[in-house]
């Protein structure tokens, strides 16, 4: 249909329009440029220097089980890095129809109540995990000296009070991507 | 892309981000920031390029969803209308009262559209064609002719009642 000799298109063609500053937004892309580089920039120096660290600690360690610990974060490091990375590019793409732009929005809501759900169980299991093995460990060897009785309880502590923290800060994403995802929902099924 | 091609695009679409944003703000402040961030988000995604579309459909798809987002941020915070400055000028060429008046009426109707449907009559309006309004918003041709020819209808009922 041609619709350039439409009143209601001349009309709204009609309206004054604001004119872009050239000059903001030559300053407003470097500035995006910049944050986009340093996050990448981040991503990649942590990779680099987990992997050294984690790679010199394998080659230092004795214990089987720290070995298997440090490989598997070694592991976790590697694969989550670029996925990480990948997700900045792909959240810089926005040239699909809008519909689609709409399911991807609320497909990266999932993910994240996903991923925050993820780390909830990881948090339960690692704690439960310490916690029973430095239970086990003190019926198993009776340790002698004391101090690496406690040794052993503060490195458990710890890592309860991580998984704690992080169930926290979990809990916190899952009731923020799920208000979000309602609102993406409601508005695309306003599509 | 060059960046005197960049200037050059933002220059050819800039009214109408502009009026892109005006269809989703009410208040000249944030419309200004709307149009700013519309022609960022165009700007970052030229690169992307590679022709297989024309550079309006492709660019009004960025557009859009940077509308979008905007509609999804701007419904955390807690509206307020206060801000609405329609009526001031933003040009330096003045409108008839009457034009003005029409206008105003035209842009308020607009707004008041669901998100879907503001979409399709933008693009509409901006002279596009029923196929690339599809490939644009997602939908089907005929969707697409049903729904502008519903909502034009509207539209001229309302402004013929001014």
């Amino acid at each position: 249909m041609n619709n350039q000799n439409d009143p209601l298109s001349n009309l709204w063609q009609s309206q004054p329009v604001q004119n872009i500053d050239i000059q903001e937004l030559k300053s407003l892309w470097k500035k995006n440029r910049r944050k986009q580089w340093l996050w990448a920039l981040s991503d990649i120096i942590g990779l680099v220097a987990g992997v050294f660290m984690i790679a010199y600690f394998l080659q230092t360690e004795d214990n089987l089980f720290r070995q298997i610990w440090l490989g598997v974060f070694l592991v976790l490091i590697i694969v989550v890095t670029p996925w990480s990375l990948r997700l900045r590019v792909a959240s810089l793409r926005s040239n699909v129809p809008t519909s689609e732009y709409l399911s991807r929005l609320i497909q990266q809501k999932i993910n994240n109540i996903c991923i925050a759900r993820m780390c909830i169980w990881m948090g339960i299991f690692v704690a439960l995990f310490f916690s029973v093995w430095s239970i086990a460990y003190y019926y198993y060897y009776q340790p002698v000296p004391s101090e690496y009785l406690i040794k052993v309880l503060k490195g458990t502590g710890l890592v309860v009070v991580m998984s704690v923290l992080m169930g926290w800060w979990a809990r916190y994403e899952i009731n923020k991507n799920s208000k979000l995802l309602k609102r993406y929902q409601s508005l695309k099924d306003e599509c | 892309m060059d960046q005197i091609h960049i200037e050059q695009v933002l220059q050819d679409f800039g009214p109408l981000f502009s009026r892109l944003a005006g269809s989703y703000e009410n208040n000249l402040a944030m419309r200004q920031e709307l149009t700013q961030e519309i022609a960022l988000h165009v700007w970052q995604a030229l690169s992307g390029f590679r022709g297989d579309a024309q550079l309006k459909t492709y660019v009004l798809k960025i557009a859009h969803n940077r509308c979008v987002q905007h509609v999804l941020a701007e419904s955390k915070r807690p509206k307020s209308d206060s801000l609405s400055d329609d009526t001031l000028p933003l040009s330096a060429k003045p409108l008839e009262a009457e034009q003005q008046l029409m206008l105003d009426t035209l842009l308020a109707e607009v707004r008041k559209l669901p998100l879907n449907q503001r979409q399709l009559i933008t693009l509409y309006l901006e002279g596009m064609q029923y196929n690339e309004i599809a490939e644009i918003c997602g939908v089907s041709q005929s969707n697409v002719g049903v729904t502008i020819n519903r909502i034009r209808k509207h539209l001229s009922e309302v402004l013929h009642n001014e």
